[in-house]
């Protein structure tokens, strides 16, 4: 009878997903690019809190790249972050 | 692999294949790939231009 | 695994615009507006207006998420705030 007879409900929802994915991962992509150059805070494990320019994040966000990266024993110029070794971090916009 | 050496990793870690991204996206998918792409390229771009080491050089977490 | 990273797109979507208490891990919390949540690390992104008027944007990833709670739903003026911050021209479609 009608299009819409010929869409099954679980393509339906699989469009839905797929529709959410893209606005949650635009949306944080989009952040990622915010914050190239800002000053962020990144809260580490064991306590550990740092500041750093940010630089970019691959896309599986595995790895941080940053400069200028404030450590409890000085200054290194150019790091990596790993992701699994963050809790949180912060800037302001 | 990455996350526990002190380089940064070599592979490339966003090769990911249109169909796969098809399945995830639907009709975004083209949209998301293109800013992933865009982010990849800089990352690497300032990960060969800077060469920054792992910090801290152990994970805090394993 | 946790809970929290094995939420599909559509649970994480329904904290968007939700002010929550995040707990994470080592007992840090963290409150804000859900900006969104990235479906790739679970990355929970949130949004807390200063009062020198700038945005204090916090990520705490998704590894980290041990409970999420919702405290308040945005009204229309904070849901508008926080769809222009990264996407200026985004429709409101998700945002009922």
């Amino acid at each position: 009878s009608s299009l819409s007879s010929l869409v099954t409900p679980n393509t339906a929802e699989l469009e839905e997903e797929q529709q959410g994915r893209v606005l949650l991962r635009e949306r944080y992509l989009r952040s990622l690019l915010a914050m190239a150059r800002q000053p962020v805070s990144f809260a580490m494990y064991e306590k550990v809190n740092v500041t750093a320019l940010f630089g970019a994040s691959d896309i599986d966000i595995l790895n941080f790249q940053v400069s200028e990266l404030q450590t409890p024993l000085g200054v290194q110029r150019e790091a990596l972050l790993r992701c699994s070794d963050i809790i949180a971090y912060s800037f302001e916009l | 692999s990455v996350g526990r050496s002190a380089q940064p990793p070599l592979e490339k870690p966003g090769e990911r294949r249109l169909a796969e991204m098809k399945k995830l996206y639907g009709v975004g998918a083209n949209k998301i790939q293109a800013m992933e792409t865009t982010m990849q390229l800089g990352f690497d771009r300032n990960c060969d231009k800077k060469q920054p080491k792992y910090w801290p050089v152990i994970p805090l977490k394993l | 695994m946790t809970e929290w990273q094995k939420k599909s797109p559509l649970e994480w979507l329904s904290y968007v615009n939700k002010e929550v208490k995040v707990l994470a891990a080592e007992k840090n919390t963290y409150q804000g507006w859900v900006l969104t949540v990235d479906p790739v690390s679970a990355n929970i992104l949130l949004a807390q207006p200063l009062e020198n008027g700038k945005m204090s944007i916090s990520a705490v990833l998704g590894h980290a998420v041990q409970d999420v709670e919702i405290v308040n739903e945005a009204d229309d003026t904070m849901k508008e705030k926080l769809s222009h911050l990264f996407m200026p021209e985004e429709r409101q479609r998700y945002s009922q």
